[in-house]
């Protein structure tokens, strides 16, 4: 049959290059693409693991599977690199199967070498090659030639000679060269002669017969490189190819085995006609696919090729068919079981000696493994970039470490801030064993734990501490993401920081909210938060405790109220209004009445605030202050027993002072008196004497009302002490120690004090009891006032003229016109206890310093403003 | 002048000084005034003054100290004092050998009885 006979050209039609061995492994013959691979005899072929042929690095890993296989007649597979004539290695995947006689004993070794260089070079990430640099390299071969065909011109190199067997730099002519070429060939080599004179490339084989008459078989290929003016230039180049061409004759001796070759190729081999139908498909490709060469030959209308992939194919052999090139192809092939392989096809037109393709022979490699391995780089690679590049912008954001990690080899590339926090020498070798060197013992447990499940594959999340060589203990928290790199081998991408310094701050917040508590119970104090919107109030358990509510129970202003004492219910309302209308702080004093009528003393102090979400709310402090306040009773009933005492001193040393002054000239007065009876008794009356002693008594009775005018004016002749201050600051300071005894007399007390207010100059302590006197005045006007609020408000402002003001007005008893004038004189009071001398000595303080004090009664209801107002420091004294 | 005693008034104030040599003179007696007990001890008047009325608070030699001063000089007059200070205690003055003491103002009986008294 006619295709028995094409089987041997099958094997050298394989793209691929094949190996025939002794069942001893002794190499037996090679096709023609292995012999134009290497350029080297079958001799020199034996000797390659010795003659650099096999790439040494690859000799010691190769030779005991080889050897295993010739010794178990197993087949075998490796992948080794083979070096090319041109000295280039390449890298090949080697399949080896053993080919049985009927008896089962090996005959031969059937060895078939796929080209995976590409591969390699694409998983070494070194791809380098190109098409032109293969090509170049291929036409600088050592028989190689520059041919000017029209002058008859040629330029041989050396191996050209020698492969001719003509004298290496002998004139060449295209005569001399006719003249060693074999009778039989002369058709053909004239034939592509002619054409390359018409610029045609060229490519064939003939035989020549050197001088010695030695016969060989040569592949000469040339290239047009130059056709200037209708001057074809070829290079080319020319090769021996005698040995294979007798190899090629060996194996044609049977056709029975080279059937059996091509059958045992560990390849799948069909063989196309020229117009695509399936002439012959190989008993691998058969057994592949599970259908015959009938249904194979369907393989454009049928599910043999991978629907996706199915008109690509078509497309690409066509444009083979018709261009004749190389036809190369993945492409997804439908196994017997349903399941689709990538396959790489390889087609090789063959051609008859007028250059008609007549079959296409097909080499299908599977290429399934590389296939998902690229799609699985691709794929993690992007992976790979986008988590570095988000990892390296946390990194610089948040000073963290990234690191990538290979469990299973224990290998870790550590950015330097991980150095950094592990306190490794930068680029030093990191272990697990290394790190765990750190961990503390506490976190060990938790440490492998975390370790273990990466080495099943899973992300972790992981927080441990480690003590430094320095002895530091950090904290280190992380995280690590699998990127599966290669199947089965998880390799991780993470980020770690050094939290020590937030775990310190949490603990520390921890410890502070401890502390809080015990000091709230400690202290008896609570602490709430009053969201004024909604009334939303939460106490501290300190606080349930001190009004006790049942912890946890719900808390209204309502609720609060019952327990308020009833007497200081109104305060509490203001409060609340003073809220609600946005008061930055407030303080109260008010008792509560509990329910086994005891009394407890709460001093608050409410701060104002915005929630998360911009509302107003006030935080508050609340202190259980019924001890200090009883204590504070005490004091006060003693302070006040003290300032009786102080006052009476003070009384008793002015009487004194004011009786001194005041009997001398009453002593004066007395004695002329009686001088002046005696003088009118006697007789005659010295009317002259009792004239001059009557004189003398006026005298002493002026200077007694000198005496009183003196006295007033020592208050004001004191030295005085003027400084610059701040009067809203002085009424600070004056309300501060007057509010507890305000607050104790039910008093509410407001205060409106101006921003901005200028300095005055002034003596601050006098006028600090100006304050004090108009504020006790006030209190006292309201002593017994039952039916309305007992209201004091203290108020400072700028008046136009450069002054300011300072007023304080309340809702007491209110003024009687008609002793509103007198007010002011000394010694007049309304009062049942009290010198009356108050308002006097204020008013000559606020006189010394250049103002004014008056009284109004109170616009709205009753009650009294007292005003003084002093010029600041803009305005030049009188 | 022997049926005149001289008696001396020691006195800061003017009107003391001024209005109770007069008075003196209307009851019988002879009388000087000074301003100060510097001024007292600097006149040639000690060995003749019978009786002396003296302000106890003084700007600068008090009452009791010119009282000392005196008996220190063996001079002993009998002394009268006179003050307008209700507060101070007058009861160790009387111990210290004085005769009176006249709180300002005081009357004439008060003084012509305290003068019969040192003069007796």
């Amino acid at each position: 049959m006619a295709l028995e006979c094409d089987l041997l050209s099958i094997i050298d039609g394989i793209p691929g290059l094949v190996a025939i061995l002794t069942p001893a492994g002794k190499l037996e013959a090679v096709n023609s693409q292995f012999s134009e691979f290497c350029r080297l005899s079958l001799e020199a072929l034996r000797n390659w693991t010795v003659n650099g042929t096999v790439h040494p690095n690859d000799i010691a890993r190769i030779g005991p599977v080889f050897a295993h296989s010739t010794s178990t007649g197993a087949p075998y597979e490796y992948e080794y690199q083979l070096r090319r004539f041109d000295g280039v290695y390449r890298w090949f995947q080697v399949r080896g199967n053993p080919i049985r006689a009927s008896g089962g004993d090996i005959t031969q070794w059937i060895v078939l070498h796929t080209d995976i260089d590409e591969r390699k070079r694409l998983e070494d990430r070194r791809w380098r090659a190109n098409e032109q640099l293969a090509l170049a390299q291929r036409l600088s071969a050592t028989g190689s030639f520059t041919t000017d065909l029209i002058a008859d011109e040629h330029v041989w190199s050396d191996e050209l000679y020698r492969i001719c067997g003509l004298e290496p730099g002998a004139k060449v002519t295209l005569q001399r060269f006719r003249d060693i070429v074999h009778n039989e060939d002369l058709s053909t080599f004239d034939a592509v002669v002619e054409r390359s004179i018409g610029g045609h490339d060229a490519d064939f084989e003939f035989r020549i017969v050197t001088p010695r008459g030695g016969l060989k078989h040569l592949h000469a290929a040339a290239r047009l490189s130059d056709n200037a003016e209708g001057r074809p230039i070829f290079m080319g180049a020319v090769q021996d190819i005698t040995e294979r061409k007798v190899a090629e004759n060996a194996l044609r001796k049977s056709e029975h085995y080279a059937r059996s070759m091509v059958d045992g190729i560990p390849g799948m081999i069909v063989v196309l006609s020229a117009d695509g139908g399936v002439e012959y498909a190989n008993a691998q490709t058969l057994e592949y696919f599970g259908k015959t060469v009938e249904e194979m030959n369907q393989w454009r209308l049928n599910d043999v090729c991978h629907p996706e992939d199915l008109a690509r194919a078509i497309e690409l052999f066509g444009r083979s068919m018709e261009t004749g090139e190389t036809f190369d192809y993945e492409c997804r092939s439908r196994r017997h079981d349903g399941v689709y392989l990538w396959h790489r096809t390889i087609a090789l037109p063959f051609r008859d000696p007028n250059g008609t393709i007549t079959r296409w022979y097909n080499l299908l490699v599977d290429i399934d493994k590389r296939k998902r391995a690229e799609e699985a780089f691709a794929a993690s690679e992007a992976e790979l970039r986008r988590a570095y590049n988000s990892f390296r912008d946390a990194q610089r954001l948040s000073k963290t470490a990234s690191f990538i990690t290979d469990l299973l080899s224990d290998d870790h590339n550590w950015s330097d801030e991980a150095f950094r926090i592990f306190e490794f020498e930068p680029g030093s070798k990191v272990t697990v064993e290394r790190i765990r060197a750190l961990v503390h013992p506490d976190d060990l447990l938790s440490f492998n734990d975390v370790i273990q499940q990466g080495g099943r594959g899973a992300d972790v999340d992981f927080f441990f501490r480690i003590i430094t060589t320095s002895g530091a203990l950090k904290h280190i928290r992380g995280i690590a993401h699998v990127i599966e790199l290669v199947e089965g081998r998880p390799m991780f991408v993470g980020a770690l920081s050094d939290v020590t310094e937030s775990k310190l701050i949490e603990e520390a917040l921890k410890a502070s909210e401890a502390l809080l508590a015990e000091g709230q119970r400690l202290t008896s104090s609570g602490t709430l938060r009053w969201r004024i919107a909604d009334d939303d109030i939460t106490w501290s358990n300190q606080l349930y405790h001190i009004f006790g509510f049942g912890p946890g129970t719900a808390i209204s202003l309502e609720r609060i109220g019952s327990r308020v004492h009833p007497d200081d219910v109104p305060m509490l309302y203001d409060m609340v209004g003073r809220a609600r209308s946005g008061a930055p702080d407030f303080e109260y004093e008010h008792r509560l009445l509990m329910p086994d009528r005891s009394i407890k003393y709460l001093h608050l102090v409410g701060h104002r605030s915005e929630d998360a979400e911009g509302r107003l709310e006030y935080i508050g402090a609340v202190q259980d202050v019924t001890k200090s306040k009883l204590a504070d009773e005490a004091l006060n009933q003693a302070r006040s027993e003290l300032a009786h005492v102080a006052r009476v001193l003070t009384l008793s040393a002015l009487t004194a002072s004011i009786a001194h002054e005041v009997n001398q000239p009453l002593a004066g007065i007395v004695t002329n008196s009686n001088v002046i009876l005696r003088m009118l008794a006697a007789n005659p009356a010295n009317v002259e004497g009792a004239s001059a002693a009557a004189q003398r008594t006026l005298r002493d009775a002026s200077r007694a009302s000198d005496v009183i005018a003196r006295l007033r004016s020592m208050f004001t002749r004191k030295e005085p002490s003027i400084e610059c201050f701040d009067l809203n600051e002085a009424a600070r300071e004056v309300m501060a120690l007057s509010l507890s005894s305000l607050q104790r007399n039910g008093v509410i007390v407001e205060t409106e004090l101006a921003d901005n207010l200028p300095s005055v100059d002034g003596d601050r302590v006098q006028l600090q009891q100006v304050i004090l006197n108009l504020i006790v005045n006030a209190s006292d006007a309201m002593i017994g006032i039952t039916d309305r609020q007992k209201r004091l408000a203290v108020r400072t402002e700028r008046c136009a003229d450069e002054d300011v003001r300072l007023s304080v007005e309340d809702s007491g008893v209110g003024l009687n016109p008609e002793t509103t004038s007198r007010l002011f004189e000394a010694f007049y009071t309304t009062k049942t206890s009290g010198m009356g001398i108050g308002l006097a000595i204020s008013r000559s303080i606020v006189e010394s310093h250049h103002g004014r004090l008056w009284a109004v009664p109170k616009d709205n209801g009753p009650g009294a403003v007292f005003s003084f107002s002093i010029p600041t420091r803009a305005r030049p004294s009188a | 002048m022997a049926d005149h005693p001289l008696v001396c008034v020691v006195d800061d104030d003017e009107s003391i000084r001024e209005s109770l040599p007069p008075l003196l003179r209307e009851l019988g007696y002879a009388a000087a005034a000074f301003s100060s007990a510097e001024e007292f001890l600097a006149a040639n008047q000690i060995a003749g003054t019978k009786c002396l009325i003296l302000d106890i608070a003084m700007p600068q030699m008090s009452g009791p100290e010119l009282q000392t001063e005196l008996k220190a000089r063996r001079y002993d007059i009998p002394v009268i004092f006179i003050t307008a200070n209700g507060g101070a205690s007058l009861n160790g003055l009387i111990e210290q050998g004085a005769i009176a003491c006249l709180l300002k103002p005081f009357t004439d009986e008060a003084l012509l009885k305290a003068l019969k008294t040192a003069l007796s």
